[in-house]
């Protein structure tokens, strides 16, 4: 028995030990981009030091100075803001047939979705390009806002798969007392799927204060650029070469921008993790 | 219930659309006085109203008497509004905003390898009428910028400057080492050796002052070039490379292999600034970036003759939008800036030559901060052997090919493959 | 007696008319928006991939000309292979890692709060933010990486982790394992691994099984459709966001030596740098052909080894 117990112990302390060595390695880069936002350009670029030997704010105070920061954090918390709001409003819409009704074209209409999941967006954005080029939507934040209030496909399966567990008794009752099919929707599922909501709306956010791929495509000028376009370009060259990147600057500027998503994480991190987890469930 | 919710949507959708679209307006004003950095109501006459955008890849300087917009918004009293699109998309958002029409911005500076095809498009308007009652002095241009033009049917653009590339020494790894300083009659033997002689090794074998940093994106072309190759027919509009590419790679390898120069890395330190690297090879606009910042004497010097003497010239074409709703107000705006003031201003400031002869032979072109060089004969010699050479290719072409052949000085292919993979890249893609 | 039968035929039908109506009409946001943000731009793209069109927007329309250059360019297929290469490593790596790291989690012990934010934290960080950090940290003269190696080994150690053919790959796929992607199927493996019930693991332990056993019989049919399902993503997100990753770090051109020049890159390259908008709709009609005859494959195996508990 204690041999049992024994291997059962030494078992428990090797496994504690490499879960430590894994966070190590995961938690590495975040610090490396903390420390290295106060450095300065040589220290960062002919050392390694993990804290910086003369530490320095210069790296922040350019970021606010020299360029429009204030905007960009506006634009950035615009786009989240639109394209959350009009993903809840659609997405949930659009989920509610594919979960709770029956009609033909369903599993047509539901393979679609998930088949525009699987596309790669680059493969569209060209396209796309040249039409909001026609229409004169570049340059601003509509070719990624409006889009959000015609139902992005990963939220409606999200959102179906939520749908899905709240019991169907519920509709039930609510038809017999005279509730119509839309009345069911706004009455019944909506007050009772609100955590839902939440959830998807936090990885809505988390998304779009990280995306990169769309802003860069469709936003020129510097009063739309929103703060992942900033991280690449703005912040990057300091000096009047355009082949010395200031990484630290850059460092500083993640950091910045890593905090809000890092905040959301501690304080609504059962809504974020149960989100995803669902996401993943069966059927 | 019901329409409550109606309601509630009906009024998020609006906001967020209002919020969106409209809010425009009001970031152009905020942008107007951030971006120039300096007040809007200085200067301004009773024609306030007037606004012109300009679309650059450089900050404007900080200083106002070196900031030529703020100049000429004193001088002609229109608002001048800097837009700048950092330099690694410039190119494609350029060509972007005319394929769509776009008339938010005014004057486009366009780069060498777009302002035929902006004219053929007509993205942008012949200035040959604004010109005819103008005094800008048209056939004061150097020569390279004046066959830049021709065959176009047209002036589309002027130069905004001619700048060249030269060579930075650091005078006192010079002196410790006992190497003569470099001449602009330097040969490329010479410069072989002094690599040699420059780099310090620790005791351990690894480098700690490399001789020479590695050529950049673009002096790799002035290697290529002054080995003989054509690099660019203006003719065919073809990358012409061959033996002579093959040759100055081969000699990089030699010297990265020999730890004399520092291998292509995803490392971008200016080794020289830092004092790890004796010489470089860069554009002349690096002299205003220096100024009296750098902790050693340095000087200047033409980049080596070796079969040739060659460099490539780089400026920007101002030129006007053709979609643009003020263009009477956009050339007076660029009438100022190729004139005079605005061509000396911008001299001050960026250590650029103008590219109108007389303009540039008073010379402000002289940094002032840059009070270690001497040899300022480097800069006119530079000029006068520069061409306009892979600028005008496209930037995909010419990305692909110093890719190739930093491979090829790692070893990862030979110098002939990596010739003849850019020449067989740039076909496929030149002429679309 | 006909008549009141017809009648109500005629009442049940209408009512389910209704409701079909109802239906569609919930589906309406989406259905304007596949059309208009995702049909018509797929047949917009491949109209255009058989024009010459470029970025100033002259266009002539050339047929499969740019096919036919396509298959004949070297870069086209090198970065085919890379892309086909890279999609297919990195959902086995980060799979992998995700579910180590699930099963390491899974393990009630003190602290797991503070181990799943680490493990967690790299994933909500922006992908352009984290390549430039490992562009630093694999740097060669002053990298992270490169110094930790030195003070361990007591030799100086300068290895150009991105530059050299032999490392960039280990460096790349390294860095696949903090993405959002990795983070997300982490969790999801976390609430699948939870769901698996407790009697198996203990009519194994009867049985006198041990890890290896348990792990391959129990455990893994018992996730299969979550493996799948992440499997899927990890396609996704290889094909789709390997562009934001790759982009800061290697640039367009995929050094060293288009080693890492996925498609998404070169769609990129062709149509900004090159101005060819024409050939990268071509480049970006094959990239949709790869994305579904992967989820093709991806499905048709999820049918012989999936086990779903039906």
């Amino acid at each position: 028995m204690r041999n049992v117990l024994k291997k059962k112990n030494i078992g428990n302390l090797v496994i504690y030990f490499v879960k430590i060595v894994f966070a190590v390695i995961m938690f590495s880069p975040i610090i490396w981009v903390l420390t290295g936002g106060f450095k300065t350009l040589t220290e960062f670029t002919t050392s390694s030091n993990i804290i910086p030997q003369k530490a320095t704010l210069e790296n922040y105070i350019y970021i606010f100075t020299n360029s429009n920061y204030f905007i960009y954090v506006r634009n950035t918390v615009l786009l989240m803001l639109g394209t959350t709001i009009g993903t809840l409003l659609s997405s949930s819409l659009v989920a509610y047939p594919l979960a709770r009704m029956e009609f033909p074209g369903k599993n047509i209409i539901f393979a679609l979705i998930i088949g525009t999941m699987m596309i790669p967006g680059i493969a569209l954005i060209i396209p796309q390009y040249i039409m909001f080029g026609k229409i004169g939507w570049l340059d601003s934040l509509l070719p990624m806002v409006i889009p959000a209030f015609f139902a992005f496909p990963y939220n409606v399966f999200l959102f179906r798969q939520f749908f899905r567990s709240i019991p169907i008794e519920l509709d039930e009752a609510a038809t017999i007392d005279g509730c119509s099919v839309g009345g069911v929707f706004f009455k019944i599922l909506v007050p009772l799927t609100k955590p839902t909501f939440v959830t998807i709306g936090i990885l809505s956010c988390v998304f779009w204060w990280n995306e990169l791929t769309q802003p860069v495509f469709f936003i020129n000028s510097d009063s739309w650029r929103t703060l992942t376009i900033a991280l690449m370009t703005s912040f990057m060259y300091t000096s009047g070469n355009a082949f010395v990147i200031n990484w630290p600057s850059i460092m500083a500027a993640s950091t910045l921008m890593i905090l809000p998503p890092m905040l959301l994480y501690l304080f609504g991190s059962k809504y974020l993790v149960e989100g995803i987890k669902t996401s993943g469930l069966k059927g | 219930m019901r329409r409550n919710w109606n309601v509630l949507l009906a009024v998020a959708i609006l906001s967020v659309v209002l919020l969106t679209g409209c809010g425009g307006d009001e970031t152009s004003s905020e942008n107007n006085s951030s971006s120039k950095g300096i007040g809007t109501d200085q200067g301004s006459t009773g024609e306030a109203a007037e606004k012109i955008t300009i679309a650059v890849w450089n900050e404007p300087n900080p200083s106002e008497e070196l900031n030529m917009y703020a100049q000429c918004e004193k001088a002609t009293g229109i608002d001048v509004e800097v837009t700048v699109i950092p330099e690694s998309e410039y190119s494609s958002k350029l060509n972007q905003m005319v394929a769509t029409g776009d008339d938010s911005i005014d004057i486009y500076v366009i780069w060498e390898n777009d302002i035929s095809n902006f004219a053929q498009v007509q993205g942008i308007d012949p200035m040959d009428d604004y010109l005819k009652d103008s005094s800008i002095k048209t056939d004061d241009f150097i020569d390279a910028v004046a066959q830049l033009s021709e065959g176009m049917g047209g002036t589309y653009g002027l130069p905004w400057c001619a700048a060249t590339e030269i060579m930075f020494y650091n005078q006192d790894m010079f002196d410790a080492a006992g190497v003569e300083y470099p001449t602009n009659d330097w040969t490329y033997e010479q410069y072989l050796q002094a690599v040699e002689k420059l780099t310090v090794k620790a005791p351990d074998g690894t480098t700690e002052v490399y001789g020479s940093a590695l050529p950049n994106v673009q002096t790799w072309w002035a290697g290529i070039g002054s080995a003989g190759d054509q690099v660019y027919n203006p003719a065919t509009g073809q990358l012409v490379i061959g033996k002579g590419a093959v040759s100055f790679i081969d000699d990089c390898k030699v010297m990265v292999d020999n730890g004399f120069v520092p291998e292509p890395s995803s490392d971008t330190a200016d080794l020289f600034a830092a004092g790890k690297a004796a010489m470089t090879w860069q554009g002349s606009w690096n002299i205003g970036t220096y100024g009296d910042e750098l902790a050693f004497n340095w000087d200047i010097a033409t980049i080596p003759t070796d079969e040739v003497k060659y460099n490539t010239l780089h400026t920007g074409f101002y030129s006007i939008n053709s979609q643009s709703q003020n263009k009477e107000s956009a050339f007076k705006v660029i009438e100022y800036l190729m004139g005079e003031e605005g061509q000396t201003i911008n001299s001050k400031a960026s250590g650029n030559p103008s590219a109108i002869k007389s303009i540039a032979d008073k010379g402000a072109w002289k940094v002032e901060t840059a009070i270690t060089i001497d040899n300022w004969d480097a800069m006119t010699d530079s000029l006068n052997s520069g061409v306009f050479g892979y600028t005008c290719l496209p930037s995909g072409v010419t990305n692909n090919a110093i890719g190739a052949f930093e491979a090829a000085v790692l070893g990862q292919l030979t110098s002939e493959q990596a010739v003849e993979n850019s020449s067989q890249y740039a076909k496929e893609t030149i002429g679309y | 007696m006909d008549n009141i039968e017809n009648v109500q035929v005629e009442h049940i039908s209408k009512r389910k008319r209704k409701k079909y109506f109802t239906a569609y009409a919930f589906c309406t946001p989406w259905f304007i928006g596949f059309v208009s943000f995702t049909l018509f731009p797929i047949i917009f793209m491949v109209y255009t991939s058989l024009t010459n069109r470029k970025l100033n927007g002259i266009t002539h329309f050339i047929g499969l000309q740019n096919y036919a250059n396509m298959f004949s360019s070297t870069t086209f297929w090198n970065s085919l292979k890379v892309t086909l290469f890279f999609t297919g490593v990195m959902m086995i790596v980060t799979t992998i890692w995700a579910l180590i790291l699930a099963m390491l989690l899974n393990r009630k012990q003190k602290l797991n709060g503070i181990f799943q934010f680490a493990y967690f934290l790299p994933s909500v960080i922006p992908t352009v933010a984290l390549a430039y950090a490992f562009r630093t940290i694999f740097g060669k003269e002053a990298g992270l990486l490169n110094s930790i190696i030195s003070m361990i080994i007591n030799k100086n150690v300068q290895i150009n982790w991105l530059y050299d053919q032999q490392t960039v790959y280990l460096a790349v796929f390294f860095i696949t394992l903090f993405t959002y992607n990795t983070g997300q199927m982490m969790l999801i493996f976390r609430s699948g691994l939870n769901d698996v019930p407790i009697e198996l693991y203990e009519a194994c332990d009867i049985d006198g099984g041990g890890f290896a056993q348990k792990f391959f019989n129990i455990t893994l049919p018992s996730i299969s459709p979550i493996v799948l399902f992440n499997a899927v993503m990890g396609c996704i997100s290889a094909l789709n966001g390997s562009f934001a990753l790759l982009f800061p770090l290697t640039g367009e051109s995929g050094n060293p030596n288009g080693m890492t020049q996925v498609l998404s890159l070169l769609i990129y390259k062709e149509a900004f740098s090159n101005m060819k908008v024409g050939y990268a709709c071509a480049l970006s009609v094959v990239l949709f052909f790869i994305a579904s005859l992967i989820g093709i494959a991806l499905f048709g195996i999820s049918k012989k080894f999936v086990f779903y508990e039906n």
